[in-house]
């Protein structure tokens, strides 16, 4: 028998039976390893009902019993154990054997593979591992490290990443640039298949472990399908030769409070394939932030580059209920709890928010609660099983989060310890940045209709103690003579005469500690920070609309054009300019005396608009469709880009985005897809006048109309 | 839409509009309140207690009592309305369910499993209406393949009030 360690790079059924393992070993090998593995689901129900689903999986290779296991809110059940050694064969078992009964209750049929893996032999994904080999048959798998380790050993990834030289909405592209290591080349896309045969070359060459790429989920591999029937040359990107690439379909879904469009996907087997223009959050915390996420939530790494972080929530909550002997629901059923009007009025409340002082104030100190809500549910053992109830056991959902929680601190410590200029900073922000998603959407996946584990009472238990918590921060924050200025869910802005160092807020920031038991963490404090007026009505203060500047020198913004989504770069380059005008004032009584050099900047930023001088890609104005292009009675700029778009032959779906310029005449715009070149001259100047009027009002509100004509120019 | 005189024990009434009779359900569930008990279930997030509270507030001072004999509960998926129905004791009281077909509109549950849902639903409505009247408020389906489950709870129905949106004509104002 054979020896092998090496980090776990993928976990998949095979075909044939158990699953199949690819292991990067320490001597720089890619094994792909076999490994016997039976999978069970459970059936409960009406016991008839359940004798006539055994009787139907009787001669379906499955190895039948019956057995007690545990609902997380029913308790002990009695269930049909369902079991077979072909973990590739279940879904289609399950299908069959849900659609013949309904009626039934099912556990266990819907959980990852990798998740039972990982349940089973302790090891994780990218972790490291031993392996006891029989030819290519595993017979024992030991971990080697924890998916909790703060520093794990790096893993020697072969990176190739491929990009064409153009996006392929907007123009055919002619090249794909191919990046290895410090090399770089293109190879042209004229001849398909002089192109495949290099390809192909190159990936047998290089093998890369991951391949990157630019528009590879929509474009590159579905070409490659394409082209390979076209030139007769079979290149197939999976390592797994006997695989054939996985394809999703695109899809539009609603989810926080907007709609989400997914492109289709194409993942691989034996190697990773991440497309960085459909991974969800790849650009905030990179290729470090989704393996830190596969690493603790067990989902592979594709899944986990273009899945929410609500998945991995619920993939680590789904993990902590196998190793606990709890069966995770195909459907969650637990509902709400009678109320009345008067119990829900009072329950059903969200964060707490106190109204902001409007106007400039000067040395501001904001500090904030470190991942809160989370806190809270670890602290008070806030579960959907455990809510309401005095002294339970540590919940499920509590369960899951310490580790994540202390995990996701330790970072933030160890990066708060490093100079900023250290190599390793970066790389632990995206982790730390990672673990923060998962942990802000936790909260959330409390009260979400789909999560497995959740109950509105848990996620409205969460907010109360919230509210309280801030109440109590308030008191000990005035007790000791500060101002609190606005409160914010889980921050609060204070300020108190003649603090205006960090250190001189240490004491109110460790007696709220010593009041809430949750820590808190200094965000800086402020030279000066504006909070905004309502744009209706001046009296009216914004909650969470502010800007201002830390004693570093270092600008914050919050719920201002800067940070929408939808501001064009022409009108938040000036923006941000502005703010760096501003920046230079040290107190709110200098901030008046830079007025005039901002209006002079504006003046001269809108002449140069006028005189054609803004290239018009600075211009370019993203809107998301929030319904499909026939659910508009008048459409909205961006439907009409999305209608130019459709007249010549391309789909937007519902949750996509869709590039326009506002253009004088016609219809008012012209989607930037389109392609065609724009004289200068039809730019509709006044539109996007009146766009940086608006975001220049926003800085300029604490100086209010006496002084600034509403029309700045 | 007065539906008040109409409601009876046995009586499945039906309301039908664009918005699953937003306004007119709050309006009953405060009428219904000032006469006794009644339990609200809530399939589509309509539920809006404040403006219930409001509404009550212009009939009485006794806030309080009235707003204690309002009991609600809301499902957010039709496999938790199937449970929130089935869980839901028969008593001698009126049930207003709000947008019962908003969560079977979904287009993750397969129609099948959706008709198959609703019809357990409405199982467990008939055993309601042994002990008191029942409203059920709709909102029609945001696509046509889901209509007929529509169809579904109105073939059960003892009354349909369907209330169609108005059609505003451009009127030319006058000058003086």
């Amino acid at each position: 028998m054979n020896e092998a360690s090496g980090w776990l790079l993928d976990v998949y059924a095979d075909q044939e039976g158990g699953i199949i393992l690819w292991l990067l070993t320490d001597d720089d090998k890619r094994l792909r390893l076999r490994m016997d593995f039976a999978v069970t689901f459970y059936v409960a129900g009406d016991f008839s009902l359940l004798r006539q689903a055994w009787i139907y999986l009787r001669d379906k290779d499955v190895k039948l019993e019956r057995t007690a296991r545990r609902d997380l809110f029913l308790g002990e059940r009695d269930v049909l154990s369902v079991t077979t050694s072909s973990p590739s064969k279940l879904p289609k078992l399950f299908a069959g054997l849900s659609r013949q009964f309904p009626a039934l209750d099912y556990y266990d049929a819907d959980i990852p593979l990798s998740l039972r893996f990982i349940a089973q032999t302790n090891t994780h994904l990218l972790g490291r591992c031993r392996v006891m080999l029989d030819d290519e048959w595993v017979r024992a798998i030991e971990p080697l490290n924890s998916p909790w380790e703060i520093d794990p050993t790096p893993i020697p990834l072969r990176i190739l990443t491929l990009s064409p030289d153009s996006n392929p909405v907007i123009r055919k592209p002619t090249q794909l640039r191919i990046r290895y290591e410090r090399g770089e080349y293109s190879l042209p896309l004229e001849s398909t298949r002089a192109f495949m045969i290099g390809l192909k070359a190159d990936l047998k060459r290089l093998d890369p472990d991951l391949i990157l790429t630019d528009y590879g989920d929509t474009w590159l591999f579905p070409q490659l399908t394409v082209w390979s029937k076209e030139s007769g040359i079979d290149l197939n990107p999976n390592r797994d030769e006997s695989r054939e690439i996985l394809t999703r379909r695109a899809d539009s879904y609603f989810a926080y409070g907007q709609v989400i469009y997914r492109g289709a996907q194409a993942h691989l087997f034996g190697r990773w394939h991440i497309d960085r223009h459909n991974a969800m959050s790849f650009g905030e915390y990179g290729l470090e932030g989704v393996m830190e996420q596969a690493r603790v939530t067990g989902l592979g790494v594709q899944e986990m580059a273009r899945k929410s972080p609500g998945a991995g929530i619920t993939a680590m909550q789904m993990l902590t209920a196998i190793r606990n002997d709890v069966m995770v629901p195909v459907q969650k059923q637990q509902v709400e709890g009678t109320k009345t009007l008067i119990e829900l009025i009072r329950a059903d409340h969200g964060g707490l928010i106190y109204q902001p002082i409007i106007g400039l104030h000067g040395n501001v100190a904001q500090i904030d609660f470190s991942s809160m809500y989370p806190a809270i549910m670890v602290k008070h053992n806030i579960s959907p099983e455990t809510v309401g109830q005095e002294d339970a056991p540590e919940g499920l959902v509590p369960k899951t989060l310490r580790p994540l929680l202390e995990k996701r601190l330790m970072l933030k410590n160890i990066i708060s310890d490093l100079n900023p200029r250290d190599c390793r900073v970066e790389i632990l922000k995206a982790r730390a940045a990672a673990l923060k998603w998962l942990l802000v959407v936790c909260f959330g996946y409390l009260g979400y209709k789909n999560a497995r584990f959740g109950k509105i009472e848990s996620h409205e238990a969460v907010t109360a103690m919230s509210r309280e918590l801030m109440l109590q921060a308030k008191e000990v924050a005035e007790d000791m003579g500060f101002i609190v200025l606005h409160m914010y869910v889980d921050c609060l802005f204070v300020q108190q005469a003649g603090f205006k160092q960090s250190a001189d807020f240490t004491p109110l920031m460790d007696a709220i500690v010593d009041k809430t038991g949750i820590p808190i963490a200094m965000e800086g404090v402020f030279k000066w920070v504006a909070f905004l007026s309502s744009k209706r009505d001046a009296r009216v203060p914004v909650p969470n609309q502010y800007f201002g500047v830390f004693m570093d020198g270092s600008i914050k913004y919050r719920g201002i054009e800067l940070r929408r989504r939808d501001t064009t770069l022409w009108v938040r380059k000036i923006q941000l300019a502005v703010l760096e005008i501003l920046a230079k004032a040290d107190t709110p009584q200098e901030w008046a005396k830079r007025v005039p050099d901002v209006l002079a900047f504006v003046e001269h930023a809108k002449r140069n608009l006028k005189a054609g001088h803004v290239p018009h890609e600075e211009l370019i104005v993203r809107q998301k469709l929030s319904r499909g292009l026939e659910g508009y009675k008048s459409p909205s700029p961006a439907a009409r880009a999305a209608l130019q778009l459709q007249a010549i032959g391309r789909q937007i779906a519902p949750g996509q985005s869709v590039q326009f310029l506002f253009t004088r005449g016609g219809c008012g715009v012209q989607a930037w897809e389109l392609g065609d070149a724009l004289d200068y001259r039809r730019l509709d100047t006044k539109r996007y006048c009146t766009l940086l009027d608006r975001a220049m009002w926003t800085i300029l509100d604490p100086c209010k109309p006496p002084c600034i004509p509403e029309r700045l120019l | 839409m007065d539906i008040l005189p109409v409601l009876k024990t046995g009586k499945l009434i039906v309301l039908y509009t664009h918005d699953a009779a937003r306004t007119e359900s709050m309006t009953l569930i405060a009428e219904l309140g000032l006469r006794g008990a009644v339990t609200i279930l809530d399939g589509g997030n309509r539920y809006r207690p404040y403006q219930v509270a409001m509404l009550l507030r212009r009939k009485t001072v006794d806030i309080s009592t009235v707003a204690n004999r309002i009991f609600g509960r809301r499902a957010f998926t039709c496999y938790e309305m199937n449970t929130l129905l089935g869980s839901t004791p028969s008593l001698n009281q009126p049930y207003v369910i709000l947008d019962l077909l908003n969560t079977f509109y979904d287009d993750h549950v397969p129609a099948p499993e959706a008709a198959r849902l609703l019809a357990s639903c409405l199982n467990q409505i008939q055993r309601l209406l042994l002990s008191g009247p029942v409203v059920v408020t709709l909102a029609p389906p945001l696509v046509n393949e889901r209509a007929f489950l529509f169809e579904q709870v109105c073939r059960k129905a003892d009354e349909v009030l369907i209330k169609e949106v108005p059609i505003y004509q451009p009127v030319q104002p006058s000058l003086f």
